[in-house]
């Protein structure tokens, strides 16, 4: 088991959604099966807009700059730090991979 | 063996099943169920409760003084007496909850814990833990001229274009005071081993399969207005969730994929609603007006 000081995401690594999950679209919130422990999670509008954007691999910098283009943020500075919490908590979680 | 007819199968049944209907014997059986012996669980087997351990092969529930009851391919259940020979008063409770909850599990379908009924535009379900008053509102909006779909367990097959239940129990199960304020010189028969419950059998009884009109959620709140509120497919999803039928058994039979699918199914294509009512009190005719104002 990896560590939360390994999995931390830097801002130009590779990620895509991990072959251990089946999500659905529920009216703009994203609802997620973890299928190897069976757990559920429920996304809010925010953060499935960037599970969206997740479709295909790509560096955390291109979905940094795809968040921005939808949000359009008064601070891209903070919203990367959160972006980056966010995806890390993600790995942690099992439903994305760093490839 | 008997014939009986309950969500939508055909079951030949060696023990009588007082809940469920009689059956159409010029059809093959979908279900049967019998006494004799029963293979052990194997190792792989998970001690899902102190009574259930669950594996790809099946179920076995382990009843107080030992009878053993196994469920598996979805058509298959199986009752093994204790070695005393006698049949265990908890045989009947069992078989008709965690027995035909799992083996509606092992056929696709999306137990739910809860009561429904019939409406002119599709079934109504009314979920809600124990104690919520599910029952005692499914028997009111039966009493108002709604055919009964089930007690206890609504079987959803989400599987279709729309998702749809079958009718089920034809009795429900209602606790004592719960009668008496309907029907005080009743003369029902106790359910064995259930607190204080009593069997109410109804003529008013659903026939065929119907898709799924509304689901609403009973939930008690401290001082709350008796009220109903639509919730949205997220929050569905997560309700519904806590309303699936032994849950814990769809997991250790490997069938956790399969309830997504048809749980974010049932939360995208059925409205959903939460009926909040207070804790304290008697809110009963409260909460059957406000059900039927909103199914009017």
């Amino acid at each position: 088991m990896a560590t939360e000081q390994q999995l931390t995401l830097s801002n130009s690594e590779m990620i895509c959604r991990s072959d251990d999950q089946v999500s659905v679209d529920l009216d703009g919130e994203t609802v997620l099966l973890h299928t190897e422990t069976g757990r559920y999670f429920t996304m809010n509008e925010v953060a499935s807009a960037v599970w969206n954007l997740l479709v295909h691999p790509m560096s955390t910098a291109d979905l940094l700059d795809g968040v921005k283009a939808e949000f359009d943020p008064p601070e891209a500075g903070d919203m990367s730090e959160d972006l980056l919490r966010f995806l890390t908590r993600l790995v942690t979680i099992g439903v994305l991979s760093r490839s | 063996m008997k014939r009986y007819r309950g969500f939508g199968l055909e079951i030949d049944s060696e023990l009588d099943l007082p809940a469920f209907v009689g059956g159409d014997l010029t059809k093959p059986a979908d279900v049967v169920i019998s006494l004799g012996p029963i293979a052990p669980p194997n190792r792989s087997a998970t001690a899902v409760t102190r009574w259930a351990r669950a594996s790809a092969s099946g179920v076995w529930l382990t009843l107080d003084d030992g009878e053993l009851i196994h469920i598996r391919n979805g058509n298959e259940i199986t009752i093994q007496p204790s070695s005393r020979g006698s049949e265990s008063t908890q045989r009947q409770v069992f078989l008709m909850a965690s027995g035909f909850g799992t083996l509606l599990q092992q056929r696709g379908f999306l137990p739910l814990h809860g009561g429904a009924v019939a409406t002119p535009s599709g079934m109504v379900g009314i979920l809600g833990v124990s104690g919520a008053g599910k029952s005692t509102t499914t028997h009111a909006l039966v009493r108002h001229g709604f055919p009964l779909v089930t007690d206890d367990i609504l079987a959803v097959d989400a599987s279709g274009a729309r998702p749809c239940a079958h009718p089920a129990y034809a009795a429900l199960k209602l606790c004592g005071d719960a009668i008496e304020r309907f029907d005080p010189d009743h003369d029902f028969e106790p359910v064995r081993s259930a607190n204080d419950k009593y069997r109410v059998p109804t003529e008013m009884f659903a026939t065929g399969e119907s898709t799924l009109r509304a689901l609403y959620v009973i939930r008690r709140r401290p001082n709350a207005e008796v009220s109903i509120r639509p919730v949205k497919p997220s929050g569905a999803f997560r309700l519904l969730d806590r309303e699936t039928f032994r849950r814990e058994l769809l997991a250790a039979q490997g069938f956790r994929a399969a309830a997504f699918a048809s749980l974010t199914e049932v939360a995208r294509s059925v409205p959903v609603y939460v009926l909040n009512r207070p804790i304290e009190g008697s809110s009963h005719v409260a909460v059957e007006q406000a059900m039927l104002d909103h199914l009017n």
